[in-house]
């Protein structure tokens, strides 16, 4: 049975709540995203070419960081009743294929005129920062 | 906090919601005249402004403004820094 949804409505969405969520990226879901996206870019597919140019091995695709971000604001943070109105992701240092890795967010500002929430969020592994960004949500009604 | 202030902070935002780096706005700008400007790049711009200015808007608020410059008299009203 897949992961449900957290259902939270608008009067518990309150400014300083936190979500962490780690996470792996295997072999498989590099082959599919290749395939899905048709990005068969070196750096990502051959581990001797990235070895050359300074990386530890493979490089995860970014869009699959992306993808832990959907996950935790679809499913936690606003959760089932929110939709996406901005995303924004800097990439900092190369994950690879099954490093571990921890996606932390909190809620940084809650505006009423809009029904939105913004979450600023963090990606490590271990001590090295992945990537960092913002997400808007808007809350839908119940 | 003085319009010329407001304003000053209003245009990085402007051209960041709005993708436009010659946007400047003035207070007689509407929506009509910025192609870009539609519901969900409002939003943006709306929670990007309360962000900057460390305010909160009503809903009505929002909904009654009819230019820029509506705009900028309530964040003046609000704004303390």
């Amino acid at each position: 049975m897949s992961e449900r949804p957290r259902v939270l409505v608008w009067s518990e969405l309150k400014e300083g709540m936190t979500v962490s969520l780690p996470f792996r990226i295997g072999q498989s879901e590099m082959d599919t995203f290749r395939k899905l996206s048709g990005d068969s870019s070196r750096i990502h597919i051959d581990a001797e070419f990235a070895r050359s140019r300074g990386f530890s091995g493979p490089v995860v695709y970014g869009a699959l960081t992306v993808a832990r971000l959907s996950h935790l604001v679809g499913m936690h943070l606003p959760g089932d009743l929110g939709l996406a109105t901005s995303w924004r992701i800097d990439f900092n240092q190369p994950l690879y294929i099954g490093e571990e890795a921890i996606f932390n967010g909190e809620l940084t500002h809650v505006s009423q005129s809009t029904h939105t929430v913004s979450l600023k969020f963090r990606v490590y592994a271990g001590e090295k920062l992945i990537a960092s960004g913002t997400a808007g949500s808007k809350l839908l009604d119940e | 906090m003085t319009d010329e202030e407001i304003y000053s902070r209003l245009t990085p935002i402007f051209r960041d919601v709005f993708d436009d780096d010659t946007l400047t706005p003035h207070p007689e700008m509407t929506a009509a005249e910025v192609p870009a400007w539609d519901s969900l790049s409002n939003i943006r711009l709306v929670v990007a402004v309360e962000v900057e200015f460390k305010i909160q808007f009503s809903t009505g608020e929002v909904a009654a403004l009819k230019n820029v410059g509506e705009f900028v008299n309530v964040i003046r009203q609000r704004a303390t820094r």
